[in-house]
């Protein structure tokens, strides 16, 4: 039997995504042995990001600044957009820091089966952008999956007649990959998009 | 571990926990199955690329606790070109809405297996709204839901017309579909092949040639007898308006 502050913390910590009752558990008894200064650092994180993170008003990336830092960076080109499903996607193309151009945060993809069609995702607020003049390529970097894939066609439609590059992010063998693992679609679309050398 | 072999074409799949995914399938041998694939979120996995929706694949599953496990997948026909076309994409959705919705899981349908192979087939060469309308149709038929025809489901009565009553069983008769506010006037044409795909085989469907009018009046005639028929809406449906224009 748990003492009941102790089950209360457990039974919060099991809400969590991929937090199953005995990692709840775990975390729980591993949040009682920190020092308390910790704890409440902890805890004041968890306040703080609730309260000032929200999504950009321009590219709906998260920020605790409004507009976000990469939206206001007068160092980023304001004419290429790449355009992502979700947050995470903006941190895995930061990371590469190949890219100079700015964001839009879809919010998801197309996804019949599961309901989501184009009117729930952030492609209105897309074309608004893009009707203000300055853009002139759209890098559409949705998940190389069937959703991603409709999504991107689905964008295109509806760019293209505005007279704006649309591109896709190219499809491929991971580097450090090995060719005999890669599956047909993967090697497939590798075998279309080569290039020379 | 058990492992076990089956012939297969993914319908949808949802995340589960970190990296995998639960995965729809309709095989062959054991008809509708939900399994786990392990990792597969990862841009290391073997298995992503092969388990798209729509590839149809010969796989190798091993028994899980609660779902079982896919151990390893042949690609037989990866559907590729489905996904550059967002009209046949968006029908292969409701194809596969279809499936999910109305066959029930781990019954074997080999007959609804061949259909759905021959339907993918014909969402790729053919029409696709043609090739979705077809497969809802024979589907209904191989399920024992076959929409009535030429006799009024409700009172026997001659049903020639073009009046569709989704909750009455298919075409009936003028005075039965008054007393149905939901039936459907599809006009001659759509009703003529609604008749004609009802008992044709993929190849006669492929030569169907239909005014997009009547292509869409099909479409919502079998969707409205799927939903009556799954007692719920079909969620490729509501998407496929936003997406097919």
């Amino acid at each position: 039997m748990l003492p009941e502050a102790l089950a209360r913390l457990v039974e919060q910590l099991s809400r969590l995504p991929t937090v199953g009752p005995k990692t709840a558990q775990r975390l729980a008894l591993h949040v009682l042995r920190m020092p308390e200064e910790e704890v409440r650092q902890l805890a004041q994180a968890l306040v703080e990001a609730k309260a000032k993170v929200r999504p950009c008003s321009v590219c709906f990336h998260l920020t605790d600044t409004d507009p976000c830092p990469i939206c206001t960076n007068p160092g980023r080109d304001p004419s290429v957009l790449c355009v992502v499903e979700d947050s995470r996607d903006v941190l895995a193309i930061e990371r590469a820091r190949e890219f100079r151009g700015r964001y839009h945060v879809l919010g998801g993809a197309i996804s019949p089966l599961d309901g989501v069609g184009p009117e729930d995702l952030r492609i209105r607020e897309l074309l608004e952008r893009l009707r203000g003049g300055q853009i002139r390529e759209v890098i559409v970097a949705t998940n190389p999956r069937v959703e991603g894939d409709a999504t991107a066609l689905y964008l295109a439609r509806l760019i293209r007649p505005l007279g704006i590059r649309v591109t896709r992010l190219a499809h491929g063998l991971p580097v450090g990959g090995d060719l005999e693992y890669a599956d047909e679609v993967t090697l497939a679309r590798a075998l279309e998009g080569r290039r020379d050398l | 571990m058990a492992v076990y072999k089956a012939e297969g074409v993914v319908l949808g799949r949802r995340a589960l926990g970190e990296a995998d995914r639960v995965v729809d399938l309709f095989t062959r041998e054991f008809g509708r199955l939900r399994v786990k694939v392990k990792a597969v979120r990862r841009t290391t996995s073997r298995l992503a690329g092969r388990l798209e929706p729509f590839t149809h694949a010969r796989l190798l599953l091993a028994r899980g606790r609660a779902l079982d496990v896919v151990a390893q997948v042949e690609v037989l026909d990866g559907y590729a070109d489905l996904r550059e076309d967002l009209r046949r994409l968006s029908y292969g959705w409701l194809v596969a809405d279809l499936t999910l919705q109305l066959v029930p899981e781990a019954e074997p349908h080999p007959e609804v297996f061949a259909l759905l192979v021959e339907a993918l087939q014909l969402l790729r060469e053919g029409d696709p709204v043609v090739a979705a309308g077809w497969y809802a149709l024979r589907l209904f038929g191989e399920l024992g839901y076959r929409p009535a025809s030429g006799r009024c489901p409700s009172c026997g009565g001659e049903a020639g017309g073009d009046r569709w009553s989704p909750a009455l069983g298919g075409f009936c008769c003028p005075r039965c579909s008054e007393a149905d506010p939901g039936h459907l006037r599809l006009g001659g044409e759509a009703a003529g092949a609604t008749r004609f795909l009802l008992q044709a085989s993929a190849q006669e469907a492929g030569r169907l040639r239909l005014s997009e009018r009547a292509t869409g009046r099909v479409v919502a005639a079998v969707v409205a007898y799927a939903e009556a028929r799954a007692d719920r809406p079909l969620r490729a449906a509501k998407v496929l308006q936003a997406l097919d224009r």
